[in-house]
């Protein structure tokens, strides 16, 4: 399934038709980092999503840029159906559900536009109520799969992100959280930490100092291409808490979805998960958008269905602003998630 | 305008240029949610990721605000950043 292709040549146009948008109502979105960029002027798509290692070498993985039909790793075969909330005492389901607005009116465009946004718009990445609920037992799938980062940067600078596992020595998490600009790039070290719970680590930590991410995010800082992964120097950890599987799923099939996610936020007691879940209000050709509470901390968290028992991420969360959002796995977001697994 | 040394991995030290004059308005284009948050904004050579320090000062009409309330497309001024270039002190206009 995985598709593995030279891509630092790749002429295939930009298929999401997301021009970086005006300048009208103060201009908020008209620079590159504008939702609707394309990964730098002249350069395609699938040079952006061209795989990029913090040991300096590019891997090369390319693949299809339009979401054709639903992708899923491992043995799933779904088809669009809506998603099922995961069972978390203490979390209402009704509350969270009801909130957000009518956002599939919003395209990236749009969303840039930060000052044109809706009467009502709500401010705070945590949207309307704040409906987090902790994590109770992190030592149960798939809240073991979800890793606390304590991240080193090159200018000494730390920092707090979330991961998942994506394979025995993978760790899929934002491409801001293993290549950050502002503090000097790659990061130098960071300290991943299943299922922690406070002070609890219930399976230990390993630090991880070999990174991944794609061209279109660490040259371009293109917010569409916002992922990155860890790989990790043993399978130990991996093989013994388990891994997500992943799934590059249709517009019709990410429409109004269920979706679940879980991280580790900043504002909450340190170490400990929390989860959240709701309806997709939004997707476009490479994020998705939704009114499910996040908070600093939760970047490189999973955004997942869960569907006849199985689980699948179909998004990296990466951005706050209500509606918040998740670097969308497309077809070669999953090609490179594919190559990192197998790492 | 200050510069700062910042080592990268696999190559020798770098000058980065964090020349956003102080305090200076802009937009916030993003706001990625890492702890402390990193958000880009529009600058005068184009866009430019900085990050937040842990506990950074956000003030709107004189009061102090969470984090959490930043977003896109806020207009915002930048009053203080440390020696790092993480922004220390900010208002949202």
């Amino acid at each position: 399934m995985s598709k593995h292709q030279a891509s630092e040549s790749g002429t295939e146009a930009p298929t999401g038709g997301n021009p970086k948008p005006g300048c009208g109502c103060g201009g908020a979105g008209g620079g590159a980092g504008g939702a609707g960029g394309t990964g730098g002027a002249g350069e395609s798509v699938t040079a952006s999503h061209a795989a990029i290692s913090s040991e300096g070498g590019g891997e090369g993985i390319g693949g299809e840029a339009t979401v054709l039909a639903d992708q899923v790793a491992e043995s799933f075969e779904g088809s669009p159906r809506q998603g099922e909330l995961e069972n978390v005492a203490e979390f209402d389901p009704q509350r969270a559900l009801n909130e957000g607005m009518p956002t599939s009116i919003l395209t990236d465009e749009l969303l840039g536009l930060g000052e044109c946004r809706p009467e009502g718009y709500q401010p705070e990445t945590v949207c309307g109520s704040d409906d987090r609920t902790k994590v109770a037992n992190t030592t149960v799938a798939p809240w073991r799969w979800i890793c606390k980062l304590v991240i080193t940067f090159p200018n000494g600078a730390s920092g707090g992100c979330t991961g998942w596992f994506i394979g025995p020595k993978a760790v899929m998490t934002a491409g801001h959280c293993v290549y950050s600009k502002a503090n000097g790039g790659w990061a130098r070290r960071i300290e991943v930490i299943p299922g922690m719970n406070g002070t609890a680590r219930p399976y230990g930590s390993m630090v991880g100092t070999s990174f991944r991410s794609v061209r279109g995010w660490t040259q371009n800082s293109d917010p569409n291409f916002d992922y990155g992964c860890i790989i990790l120097p043993n399978a130990s950890l991996g093989n013994q808490v388990g891994y997500f599987g992943f799934a590059s799923l249709t517009d019709a099939s990410l429409n109004s979805l269920l979706v679940n996610n879980s991280g580790y936020s900043g504002d909450k007691p340190f170490g400990t998960q929390w989860f959240n879940a709701g309806r997709v209000t939004n997707v476009t050709a490479r994020k998705i958008y939704y009114m499910l509470d996040t908070y600093g901390g939760q970047s490189g968290s999973p955004t997942w269905r869960f569907l006849n028992g199985q689980r699948h991420a179909v998004g990296i969360h990466a951005y706050g602003g209500c509606p918040n959002s998740s670097t969308r796995i497309v077809s070669q977001v999953f090609n490179n998630m594919m190559s990192w697994r197998n790492s | 305008m200050f510069l700062s040394r910042v080592a990268g991995i696999g190559e020798g030290p770098v000058t980065r240029d964090l020349s956003i004059a102080i305090p200076m308005e802009t937009t916030i284009l993003n706001v990625m949610e890492s702890w402390p948050l990193q958000i880009s904004i529009q600058a005068p050579g184009g866009q430019e990721t900085v990050a937040l320090s842990e506990h950074a000062r956000i003030r709107q009409a004189g009061v102090l605000i969470d984090p959490g309330s930043l977003r896109s497309g806020q207009r915002i001024r930048i009053v203080s950043r440390n020696s790092r270039g993480e922004i220390v002190e900010l208002e949202v206009i």
